[in-house]
């Protein structure tokens, strides 16, 4: 069948680095970024100057034109846009580019990388890092907030602190890592090996950057000040900051409305064989959603902070009352998308909880397909409820009971979660690690924050309690106690995934309790304040609120240590943590049947699913059928090796087949090998004699092979052997072509037609085919004899014997010369005795035992030395014929000469046909 | 084959179909379904000015000449045909394609980007020649967002046609590959149907 | 369909987590001074809430940390729970109860609402601008223009309101009432105040620099002190008139001053 991944050219072929030092783009990034913001500047003058408008230096103009270019150029620089550059300009251009993949060394995650895997990490990194800005931004809120009157900052600044901390955390922090977290788990988890469109998702990756830098730069050039939500006409007093903001916050809105579509392009067709909708985790469920909702709604904030733009650096009259404009349509359009926004803040923080409780719980989810029902429910619903951030907003009066009754369905949808994921955890076997309990705390205060919205659902309540403190308590709740906490929970569960390291988990517990207390003093008070009096936005408010407010500063602190605790845990962790197993959590879904870190391309072979993705506590249920070693997640072996089929007789056992299996075994850790050996009309012991050989010197390796010997011929042989197991791949061993009776019957192509998979031809030199295997497996007997050589009743005796256990046999032919070994006799002598041993030889291999052998000049003893000396063998065998003095006598000699090397004789029967030469 | 060949494990029903639509063309309609929305929130910001507040009094009066704003609706209509008479070469060019004649779908490929080109140069011109400028009222505004956004999307469409062109010179189309050009005249057709009802919503009703 | 071993422990979390939920809504003081009918009515619905929001936080707790006490896995424990996938029945129950609360809460909110917003026929009406960062109350049929809202107690008043330059909202939270005040449209507001006294009025939408210090006063006075009041301010604004006969009468002549608190 098949496979909907990017087909690429051969497997497990290493990223080539690209040619190009890591400077090299950040030095383009340095001139590029400047040159862009001086054309911005440039076209700005030439078209006020062309079209004569006035005034020619409206700085406001040229600063939202030039930071624009400038963020344009910056992507420009570090590569975003070389590939697509090219391919526009009909440059040839290859499809199947890796050279920009994968990371080996610190500096992939410092350019353009199309590794998902990659570009995943680098969201987590940069995310987190802007999180850490809007913390910071929210500590200066408490800190002026923690007495009333104003102390450090004044009314401008005060207001540009909570409008850049809200930036920040929405578009700079919680929509981008749940990309980031997805981009890394989820093409795993469906079986792909990248996402649909990996350049589209580097560039989605790197529009974070000059979008992050605006927003954060924003205050230093006078904040922008009306909030996040911006409303006209407060705005459009604002400067040179709300263009910052205004440019960043497209950059992020387009990246993440890119990676969208990515995700959902990946979701609809690339997924694994056998993966329909109800086989996907909730996680895809969660992401396929989101995706959709940011493709739809997205750009309705992107033209509201237009149209704001406009507004304020064009002189348009979009929400101008003095001049026809409509003030609340800004409004409007906003929370068009903006409600959606808390969805798309939300969603996937959902299927990050229900991948973790269903994995800490050892229990399937509970009702997996009303929770992906209702994941799709809320999302279609909350396009409809965007007017309750309105009720006292001036709006028609008539669309406020609508409204109302749209947003309290919402509650049932979100009630069905909540409660399913409880019927996940009842009577699970709960494992209370750091990710378990950050889902558990998800489901107390996300409860609290849901409850909070119901209430804020009804009109009169909204009425009574909007814009105070009441909103920022419910906000909180959902975003740290919904989305932060999620994302907590998934950072810690992917965590030895992403880095191959386990993090600590003492630590990971205490920054937990930390945060939740921390959260839980800071936020729940803000409750009180809304329904007191406390307006929200505020730098100064009543004395009685000052108790609290102190209260509230001083809780929030907590977060502060619980946070610097997280960056210390997971910095040391990734640097020195304890290797992370492939499955540290027995988690069922296909991310976790690969190593952690996982390899480039995740997947050697297209997984095959089977099932559902949370089948706990069934016996031998299985998700998927992952090609991977069984030391993955022990007895939930999701795991098999595919099988290759060796097809040999004669050949069998030879160093160029056996060396072939162990490329093969080596250049991919799963293959298998399956033997089977047609001995059609042969000597079938002879056969088995060979096999059992081959599977001890492949023990050895550590190679998986087992093997049978078939009465039949090489073509129905492989037929049959292919019918009892499914195979991936055969070898098929012959002589050349001029010896191989195989060949001139068409073996091979027959064999390739008939099986149907990958055929590899090994082609085996018959001198190959007597050399000798040293393995520990395989016994080593040296035959020291001379006229018992070549006697049935040796042949016997060693087939005996290599019935009982792979054997090997050196022959050493004691011809028994003394004096002089260079005379006449002693010539003919040497190759009358090198002849029977040849012929020994030849039984040998004829049986299926590998042999070599020479000739000793002297004695036995002489030989018995030299078999000590140089052959190291586990016997010596001192083969006599019957009445053979010489032998017989020396057995004692031998066994001297022997040293620790045991010693049998064996006695030839009187039968054997071979005449005593000398005595 | 062996006769009495039993499969050792029975394998899954293949519930997996390869998927009818491409990835690149899955992409673009996506894309086309977000610009689809950015266009309904400026279309929505024209309804709140024209509706809302002006009551439909549409267009408003000007104050410095105390009658109507006027917009040119023979030329946008003309410049309109242009437009939908490219929709139609640019599907043609396709067609040609998967008949295998690559100069006819160059042909009709040009056709397109020239009809395209006059479109944007005509709008230009009209730009140049109204009366009003776009801080004349929220009519003004949402006149010239819209049409402007409109025409950054022409822009966009005859760039992306016009690599279209530069790679089926290489040679790159054949009738069994076709998504980038395909995927490229979506969006071409999605410019021209947002241009129909922008045409009839702002300048004829 | 439950254990009964799990009804013992559960029925003792449910009283301990129920009894703190709702001391803590008892003990601590959640609503300010309640001044307004509007405000008595939606009081009521707040309590409402909370008791239907209070039933299903316990119920989640009490589940969540019963769970966590009673199926924790022992330790070395690396078996699997039991493969439950869901149960109708169960599932059904728990959509449609809170449905059915949730239709009964969307009908009370609806009665609060028209309550609230019917507007009486011997309603006082008052004229409110906002601007940057002041609040300017007018009495246009008397021509005053006051700084702080002056009110009858028992008689609902209007306000009528406007916005000078950018969106302000009036809201005051003894009233439980907010509107915002855009500029460009006017907005409206009723509430009757039922209390005699001084009410906060606080700017709640953000409007600039000042928008943490816009705030005034409600004064709420009885029938005959805010008659009174009014005749002050009127006589007020005539002797300003006659003084200086350029200056227009009924058109925010300068803040009167407040003779006495009602």
């Amino acid at each position: 069948m098949s496979s909907h991944a990017p087909a690429h050219a051969a497997h497990g072929h290493d990223a080539h680095s690209p040619s190009v030092p890591l400077s090299y783009w950040w030095k383009r990034v340095g001139w590029m970024t400047p040159a862009f913001f001086a054309a911005g500047l440039v076209i700005v003058w030439f078209v006020r100057a062309v079209f004569g408008m006035d005034p020619l230096w409206n700085a406001e103009v040229y600063y939202t034109v030039a930071t624009l270019l400038a963020g344009f150029g910056f992507l420009t620089g570090i590569g975003c846009f070389d590939w697509w550059l090219k391919y526009a300009m009909g440059r040839k251009v290859d499809f199947h580019d890796h050279s920009f993949h994968g990371a080996t060394s610190w500096k992939a995650y410092f350019r353009v990388n199309t590794d998902h895997k990659v570009i995943g990490t680098q969201y987590v990194v940069l995310t987190f890092i802007f999180f850490i800005f809007g913390g910071l931004f929210a500590e200066a809120i408490r800190a002026e907030l923690a007495e009333p009157g104003q102390q450090f900052v004044n009314g401008e600044q005060y207001n540009g602190l909570f409008s850049t901390h809200a930036v920040i955390m929405i578009f700079l922090f919680v929509i981008p890592m749940f990309a980031g977290l997805a981009n890394y788990v989820l093409p795993i988890m469906i079986g792909a090996k990248d996402m649909a469109f990996p350049r589209l998702n580097a560039l989605s990756f790197w529009m974070l950057v000059p979008g992050g830098v605006m927003i954060l730069a924003s205050p230093f050039v006078g904040y922008f000040s009306a909030g996040w939500t911006q409303y006209a006409p407060l705005a459009i007093q604002g400067g040179t900051g709300v263009t910052l903001f205004q440019i960043g916050v497209q950059f992020a809105g387009f990246s993440s409305i890119f990676t969208a579509i990515n995700f959902l392009v990946t979701i609809a067709t690339m997924r694994a064989p056998g993966m329909t909708v109800w086989r996907m985790p909730l996680l895809v469920w969660a992401n396929a959603t989101t995706s959709a909702l940011v493709v739809f709604g997205t750009p309705f904030v992107a033209a509201s902070q237009f149209m704001n733009l406009f507004d304020r650096v064009m002189g348009t009259n979009f929400f101008d009352a003095t001049q026809g404009g409509d003030v609340i349509a800004y409004q409007h359009i906003f929370w068009f998308y903006s409600h959606p926004a808390v969805y798309i803040m939300m969603i996937p923080g959902f299927g990050i909880i229900s991948e973790v409780l269903a994995t800490f719980s050892r229990k399937p989810v509970f009702g997996y397909r009303a929770l992906a029902m209702a994941t799709v429910a809320i999302a279609v619903l909350g396009f409809g409820v965007w007017a309750h951030h309105m009720f006292t907003s001036g709006m028609a009066d008539w669309l406020r009971v609508p409204m109302m009754i749209t947003t309290v369905i919402i509650a049932v949808p979100t009630g069905i979660k909540v409660f399913s994921w409880l019927g996940t955890i009842w009577r699970g076997k709960l494992h209370l690690k750091t990710p378990m309990l950050y889902a558990l705390g998800f489901l107390f205060t996300f409860t609290i924050g849901g409850l909070s919205g119901v209430f804020l659902g009804t009109v009169p309540i909204t009425i009574a309690t909007t814009d105070t403190y009441f909103i920022v308590a419910h906000i909180h709740y959902v975003f740290v106690g919904g989305s932060a906490f999620t994302i907590f929970a998934g950072i810690y569960y992917w965590f030895p995934k992403m880095t191959g390291r386990m993090y600590n988990e003492r630590l990971g517990a205490w920054q937990f309790w930390l945060f939740f207390i921390g959260f839980n003093a800071t936020m729940y008070p803000m409750h009180w304040l809304g329904l007191q009096g406390m307006p929200r936005r505020v730098a100064d408010y009543d004395e009685r609120f000052a108790e609290v407010n102190l209260v509230i500063s001083v809780a929030s602190i907590l977060m502060v240590i619980s946070t610097l605790l997280f960056i210390y845990n997971m910095v040391n962790s990734w640097i020195r943590g304890p290797k992370a197993p492939w499955n540290p959590w027995r988690g069922r879904s296909l991310e976790w049947l690969v190593s952690s870190p996982p390899s480039i391309f995740n997947f050697e072979t297209d997984p095959l699913v089977v099932g559902g993705p949370y089948q706990y506590g069934i016996e031998g249920a299985r998700h998927a059928v992952v090609y991977a070693p069984t030391e993955v997640g022990g007895e939930l072996t999701e795991a098999e090796k595919r099988t290759i089929l060796v097809v040999a007789h004669e050949t069998l056992a030879s160093q160029q087949l056996v060396d072939a299996i162990r490329r093969k075994a080596a250049e991919e850790h799963y293959w298998r090998f399956t033997i089977a050996v047609p001995a059609a009309d042969r000597d079938k012991r002879a056969a088995e004699r060979r096999l059992q050989t081959v599977l001890a010197v492949l023990a050895e390796d550590g190679i998986d092979a087992s093997g049978q010997v078939y009465d039949l011929g090489p073509v129905e042989a492989a037929t049959k052997a292919a019918s009892e197991e499914t195979i991936q791949g055969a070898i098929v061993a012959t002589y050349s072509k001029d010896s191989s009776r195989w060949l001139k019957q068409d073996v091979v192509d027959r064999m390739r037609k008939s099986l149907r998979s990958d055929l590899t031809q090994i082609v085996v030199t018959p001198g190959e085919v007597v050399e000798a295997f040293d393995a520990k497996g395989v016994q080593h007997v040296v035959v020291i004899g001379r006229d018992g050589l070549s006697s049935q009743g040796l042949m016997a005796e060693l087939e005996r014997r290599a019935d009982q256990g792979p054997l090997r046999v050196t022959v050493l032919a004691a011809a028994g010369i003394e004096g002089p070994a260079w005379t006449d006799e002693a010539n003919a002598l040497r190759e009358d005795v090198g002849e029977r041993a040849g012929e020994t030889l030849g039984l040998l291999l004829l049986a299926g035992i590998p042999a070599e052998g020479e000739v000793i000049d002297r004695d036995a003893p002489a030989a018995a030395r030299v078999a000590a000396e140089s052959y190291s063998p586990d016997l010596i065998l001192v083969a006599s014929a019957r009445g053979e003095s010489a032998i017989e006598n020396a057995v004692e000699a031998v066994r001297e000469n022997a040293g620790i090397v045991e010693v049998e004789h064996f006695i030839v029967d009187a039968e054997a046909p071979a005449a005593p030469m000398g005595s | 084959m062996s006769t009495e060949a039993i499969p050792v494990r029975a394998a899954p029903p293949v519930t997996d179909e390869v998927p009818r639509i491409s990835q690149g063309m899955l992409a673009m309609l996506l894309f086309i379904g977000s610009e689809v929305m950015l266009f309904a929130a400026l279309f929505a910001a024209y309804f709140f000015a024209r509706f809302n507040i002006a009551d439909n009094v549409w267009p408003p009066v000007d104050p410095a000449t105390g009658e109507p704003f006027e917009l040119p609706i023979l030329m946008t209509a003309v410049n309109t045909a242009f437009l939908v008479f490219s929709s139609f070469t640019v599907w043609w060019a396709e067609h040609r394609l998967m008949h295998g004649d690559r100069r006819g779908m160059i042909r009709g490929l040009w056709v397109t980007i020239m009809l395209g080109a006059t479109f944007l140069i005509i709008q230009i011109n009209e730009y140049a020649h109204l009366s009003f400028s776009p801080q004349d009222q929220a009519f003004g505004s949402t006149f010239y967002v819209l049409t402007g956004a409109h025409g950054l999307h022409v822009f966009v469409g005859l760039s992306l046609l016009t690599v279209m062109l530069i790679r089926a010179y290489r040679g790159d189309f054949s009738p069994s590959f076709a998504t980038p050009l395909t995927a490229a005249s979506a969006y071409w057709h999605f410019v021209d149907v947002v241009w129909v009802l922008l045409f009839i919503l702002v300048y004829l009703l | 369909m439950l254990n009964s071993r799990h009804t013992g422990p559960l029925a003792l979390l449910t009283l301990v987590v129920g009894a703190i939920t709702v001391a803590q809504a008892f003990v601590i003081d959640w609503l300010p001074e309640q001044a307004g009918e509007e405000a008595a009515r939606i009081d009521w619905l707040l309590w409402f809430m909370f008791w239907v929001s209070a039933v299903f936080f316990v119920l989640v707790t009490v589940v969540l940390l019963y769970c966590v006490w009673a199926f924790r896995a022992k330790p070395g424990d690396e078996t699997d729970g039991p493969p439950i996938h869901g149960n109708t029945r169960l599932e059904v129950v728990w959509t449609l109860i809170p449905a059915f609360l949730l239709a009964v809460v969307v009908v009370l909110a609806i009665v609060v609402l028209e309550d609230n917003e019917a507007t009486a026929a011997d309603r006082v009406k008052v004229e409110v601008i906002g601007e940057q960062f002041v609040w300017r109350m007018q009495y246009p049929e008397i021509g005053v223009e006051s700084g702080d809202l002056r009110i009858p107690v028992d008689r609902q008043v209007e306000l009528t309101m406007r916005a000078s330059d950018v969106i302000h909202s009036f809201w005051v939270p003894a009233m439980r009432v907010k509107q915002d005040v855009v500029p460009g449209i006017t907005t409206d507001l009723v509430f009757t105040p039922d209390k005699v006294g001084t009410y906060e009025v606080v700017c709640a939408e953000v409007c600039g620099v000042g928008h943490g210090v816009m705030r005034t006063r409600a004064i709420v006075m009885e029938p005959d002190a805010y008659a009174e009041w009014l005749a002050a301010a009127q006589a007020k604004v005539r002797a300003d008139a006659d003084q200086a006969p350029t200056a227009p009468a009924g058109d925010g002549g300068g803040d009167a001053e407040p003779a006495e608190e009602g």
